[in-house]
C-alpha cells in the first residue's frame, strides 16, 4: 500500500502491534486497544518528524497515510465504544469519522490495499442502513474569499497551483475561508457530511437496529470485526392499534360499512425485519493486501 | 414512489442564439471559457460553479494542450455536495464537445478515487459549444454512469 521502501520497512514491525489493537477491539477492550494504537501514533509521529528535505515528496505522503490509517482504527474503536454504550446520535457522526479517514487513505494510495479497508468500508455501507437519517440538512455559501493551507495564496485562482484535498509533501490543501455569505440551507439526500440531521433521543424506535446490533455485540454474539451484512426484508405483522372483529360485522371505526369493506385492509401493517449476519474473519488475512 | 429529492438523470441539446458565447468565439481562438452564472433578482450576483477551480486546476496539471480561463465573478458557490457542479463553459474552435466530455470523465475519475462503494454522486453539466457553424448547448444533470452512457454514443 506505500509507495515507498523506507515507509514500508517502517511499518512491518508495527503490524503485529496493530493486529493486538484490532483483537482488543473484538474483546471489547476499548480503553486498551486505544492505548495501543496511542502508542503507534506516537512512533509515526517520530518517524515523520525525522524527514528532511532531501527525502522524497513520497516519503512524506506515506508518512502522512500511516498515521491516517491508525486514526481510522482509533475512529472505529470510538464508533464501537459509542454504540455499546448506546449513544446512537453520536454514534452516527463517528461513523461519518471512520469513512472520512477511509476517503483520506483512498485518496492518496494506490491498489492493492490492504483487505482491512474494504471489510470496513462495507461495514460502513450496512450499518449506515441500520439508522434512520436518510435525509440531511446541508448549508450553501457563496464563496468570496479563500485562502490555500499550503501556499497562502487565494486557493480560486492561478497563482495558488495547489488541488484542495490532494497531499504535497504529506499536507493536504485545504480551503481556508475568509470571507462567505449563507445563501441557504437545503434538505438534501447526498451531502459531502451527513453529519447534520434531523436530532432523536438516544431512546428513540427509530434507533431499534442499532441497538440489536448493540446487544448482539454486548451478548458476545458478534465481535465488531465479525459483523458481517444486513438482510432486509418485509413483514407483515397485526397493527396493535388495530381492533380485530370479524369479516362481516359492522366495522369499529363507525363508517357503518363492513368491516372487510373498511379497515380490513389495516389490519396488519408492513415493517421492514433485518438480520444482522455475522461472518467468520481472520484478522491477520484482512491485513494484507 | 419516486423521491422528490433523487432528480433522474436529464439532458438536452439545443439549438441557441447567445451573444456572450459568439463574442468570445469571434476573439478566442483557442481554450475553454469558465463562465459565471447571474443569480438572485433584485441585486444578481454572477457566481461560478463550485467545481470551477478544482476543475481547471487539475486541467493544468494534466492537460497543458488545453487553455483554459475563468470569467470575473463575485463569488463561488460552495455547495458541500458529494456532486459534481461543473463549471458552465463555452468551448472555442480548437477543443471539440467530444474532447471536452472526455476530460470531464476523466476528472470524475480523478476525483471519485477516494470514494466509497456507497458514496452516489451526480454531475452537472452546461456546456456551449459550435457545431456545424450553429450554436449548441448542452445540459446534462444526473448519474455518473448516465453521463458516461451519453460519452460513449458521442466519442
Amino acid at each position: 500500500m506505500f509507495v515507498t521502501k523506507g515507509c514500508n520497512e517502517f511499518a512491518k514491525p508495527l503490524y503485529g502491534q496493530i493486529l493486538t489493537a484490532l483483537t482488543l477491539i473484538q474483546q471489547l477492550e476499548f480503553d486498551k486497544a486505544e492505548g495501543t494504537l496511542k502508542e503507534i501514533q506516537q512512533k509515526i509521529t517520530k518517524f515523520r518528524s525525522g524527514f528532511t528535505v532531501i527525502d522524497v515528496d513520497e516519503l512524506y505522503n506515506d508518512g502522512f497515510v500511516l498515521s491516517q490509517l491508525i486514526q481510522l482504527f482509533l475512529d472505529y474503536t470510538s464508533y464501537w465504544r459509542l454504540i455499546l454504550n448506546s449513544n446512537f446520535p453520536e454514534s452516527w457522526s463517528a461513523l461519518q469519522d471512520v469513512q472520512d479517514r477511509l476517503r483520506s487513505i483512498y485518496r492518496n494510495t494506490e491498489e492493492p490495499r490492504m483487505n482491512i479497508l474494504r471489510h470496513i468500508e462495507n461495514q460502513c455501507g450496512q450499518l449506515e442502513q441500520l439508522y434512520p437519517y436518510k435525509i440531511f440538512f446541508s448549508s450553501g455559501f457563496v464563496e468570496k474569499e479563500a485562502i490555500c493551507s499550503i501556499c497562502g495564496n487565494p486557493i480560486n485562482g492561478f497563482e495558488c497551483e495547489h488541488i484542495k484535498g490532494k497531499l504535497y509533501r504529506g499536507v493536504p490543501a485545504y480551503s481556508i475561508i475568509k470571507k462567505a455569505e449563507l445563501s441557504e440551507v437545503s434538505m438534501v439526500l447526498n451531502p459531502s457530511d451527513k453529519r447534520c440531521t434531523v436530532q432523536l433521543l438516544n431512546t428513540s424506535e427509530k434507533f431499534n437496529g442499532v441497538g440489536y446490533l448493540a446487544n448482539g455485540i454486548k451478548n458476545a454474539d458478534l465481535e465488531p470485526l465479525s459483523f458481517g451484512h444486513l438482510n432486509f426484508y418485509k413483514i407483515r405483522k397485526l397493527n396493535q392499534d388495530m381492533s380485530i372483529v370479524g369479516r362481516n360485522v359492522l366495522c369499529p371505526c363507525g363508517s357503518g360499512k363492513k368491516y372487510k369493506k373498511c379497515c380490513l385492509s389495516k389490519a396488519y401493517i408492513e415493517t421492514t425485519h433485518v438480520e444482522i449476519v455475522p461472518e467468520k474473519i481472520n484478522l491477520e488475512r484482512l491485513f494484507h493486501d | 414512489m419516486d423521491n422528490i429529492l433523487e432528480p433522474k438523470d436529464t439532458h438536452s441539446f439545443v439549438e441557441i442564439e447567445n451573444n456572450d458565447f459568439e463574442l468570445f468565439i469571434q476573439i478566442n481562438p483557442k481554450g475553454i471559457m469558465c463562465i459565471p452564472r447571474n443569480i438572485g433578482t433584485d441585486s444578481p450576483q454572477s457566481l461560478l460553479e463550485p467545481d470551477t477551480f478544482r476543475f481547471a486546476k487539475w486541467l493544468k496539471l494534466k492537460n497543458e494542450d488545453v487553455n483554459i480561463a475563468i470569467g470575473k465573478a463575485d463569488g463561488i458557490k460552495s455547495l458541500h455536495s458529494h456532486d459534481f457542479w461543473m463549471p458552465i463553459v463555452f468551448l472555442s474552435n480548437d477543443v471539440t464537445f467530444q474532447v471536452f466530455l472526455g476530460l470531464v470523465s476523466n476528472y470524475i475519475y480523478d476525483c471519485l478515487k477516494g470514494a466509497l462503494k456507497h458514496d452516489k454522486s451526480n454531475v452537472h453539466l452546461e456546456v456551449y459549444y459550435k457545431d456545424s457553424n450553429k450554436t449548441k448547448k448542452f445540459t446534462y444533470s444526473g448519474s455518473i454512469e448516465g453521463l458516461n452512457i451519453i460519452i460513449k454514443k458521442l466519442i
